[in-house]
């Protein structure tokens, strides 16, 4: 037998190995624990002082989804409240992996308007500001939710909206993609991701008429809709959509039109890139 | 969703079922295929194709206390056969360095085909598996049944690479050892 055939044969360790290895949790020493004791006391201790503590933001390493909060998949999203804002479950509410040490406070519950997971603890993920995404501990799961607009229906704003979920520090690539998000049509990097993102910066809330909408399905239905997929360096991603032609950005459930001058580097972006024929059946 | 109810609904031959499965460890499989094939987009493909062999596989398999492990075996040996694809075009140095590393364990490497049938190998296996400590194990596994990077087993564990490192060479002479002691051949 050869390196190889044992490295495929390793599939024969006992169902309860692997479930455990997938939960693998930091190793310690002995001497670690009592570092660790000394630490907690230290902790309470300034926090009986009244001292308010930095925590670094860890890295979220476990969460890895492929569909964007900017979605409509078919159905009815799963969503929630919080804090004013309408969340969407990652993943129409697939559960993630959080280690304890990805968690921070707890921010509340979920109140009436979830219409999953309702009664479910909200919980601050280290790394991400909460008006960019929380996790949902339920029934001893762990789901993400992102925020996608305001829950009274008014809009979000871009500038902020993209700081807060701190794009320009944590975007390692943008691809442009083809409307489903099927094929990457141009990858942007390092300064011209960076250049695209101020450009979506300067986006403003765009109040659509019916006709404008109209064009805008038909900029969808005509391929000139292009799906930016941003991948992000704690390895997870998120998205939204552009039509160049018509200045439209689609960030969440919101639309926002890009300012003239702005619209115009916008679309010299996007030159040269494949034009869809025909919508492509699901 | 509990995980015998999923599996009721495969026997039941119900095609919810792979809804939920893909609802409850579609994420977590593909990461696991993810860091196997290391790409996006074939680890998607991977996870399609764990869906479909789940449905042909369960029944006669009932694995309801052991759905996810069920899973993922069925992941990892769907990624490593598109690396194996791979590898007729010269691109899975990851898998090749994994299988170099294992080759450490094999008392006497040969070409032959392995003298043990699978349910000899598997109590082999899972024989050394339990003498390791909880956390040896896991740094093992995660090398040699997830495939994952040094570099991502430092980050999980907390230790460092080099640490790793040493630690992983050194369960490989164990279990090199233990099969030599055994008198298991390969």
């Amino acid at each position: 037998m050869r390196g190889k055939e044992l490295l495929e044969k390793m599939e024969y360790a006992a169902p309860e190995y692997i479930e455990t290895a997938e939960r693998m949790t930091r190793v310690r020493g002995k001497a670690y624990r009592w570092i660790a004791a000394v630490a907690c006391i230290a902790l309470v201790a300034l926090g009986l002082a009244g001292l308010r503590l930095y925590t670094a933001p860890s890295v979220v390493q476990p969460v890895r989804q492929s569909a964007f909060a900017a979605d409509a998949p078919a159905g009815m999203r799963k969503t929630f409240n919080y804090n004013g804002w309408r969340y969407v479950f990652l993943e129409n509410g697939s559960t993630y992996l959080l280690e304890p040490e990805q968690l921070g406070e707890q921010l509340g519950s979920l109140d009436s308007t979830a219409n999953f997971a309702a009664g479910g603890t909200l919980i601050r993920v280290n790394g991400y500001d909460p008006l960019f995404r929380v996790a949902v501990e339920w029934e001893g799961d762990y789901y993400l939710g992102e925020r996608v607009g305001a829950a009274d229906g008014s809009e979000m704003d871009a500038a902020e909206y993209i700081s807060a979920a701190g794009f320009e520090q944590n975007v390692e690539k943008i691809e442009i993609c083809d409307h489903f998000g099927r094929e990457a049509q141009d990858t942007l990097t390092g300064r011209r991701a960076k250049q695209l993102l101020a450009l979506l910066t300067e986006a403003q809330p765009a109040n659509l008429t019916n006709q404008e909408y109209e064009r805008i399905a038909r900029a969808q239905s005509e391929g000139r809709s292009y799906r930016l997929r941003l991948l992000l360096n704690d390895t997870t991603q998120t998205g939204m959509y552009v039509i160049p032609s018509m200045s439209i950005v689609m960030i969440g459930d919101n639309r926002y039109v890009l300012p003239e001058e702005t619209a115009q580097e916008l679309e010299a972006m996007f030159e040269g890139l494949t034009v869809q024929t025909q919508l492509p059946q699901r | 969703m509990e995980d015998a109810q999923i599996v009721e609904l495969y026997l039941k031959r119900e095609e919810s079922a792979v809804d939920h499965t893909a609802q409850k460890y579609g994420a977590r499989l593909r990461l696991l295929a993810g860091g196997i094939v290391r790409d996006v987009h074939t680890a998607q493909e991977c996870e399609n194709d764990v869906y479909l062999e789940a449905w042909r596989s369960i029944p006669p398999h009932a694995p309801r206390d052991y759905l996810y492990a069920f899973l993922a075996r069925i992941t990892r040996h769907i990624a490593l056969n598109r690396c194996r694809e791979r590898a007729r075009l010269k691109r899975s140095a990851h898998v090749a360095q994994l299988s170099r590393e294992m080759e450490e364990c094999i008392p006497a490497p040969d070409d032959a085909a392995c003298r043990l049938d699978a349910q000899e190998l598997a109590r082999a296996l899972n024989d050394f598996l339990a003498t390791l400590s909880k956390e040896k194990r896991n740094l093992f596994l995660r090398r040699y049944w997830y495939l994952d990077s040094i570099t991502e087993i430092a980050a999980h564990s907390g230790l460092s690479q080099g640490n790793v490192r040493v630690t992983l060479h050194r369960i490989r002479a164990a279990m090199r050892e233990y099969l030599i002691k055994e008198g298991y051949e390969l």
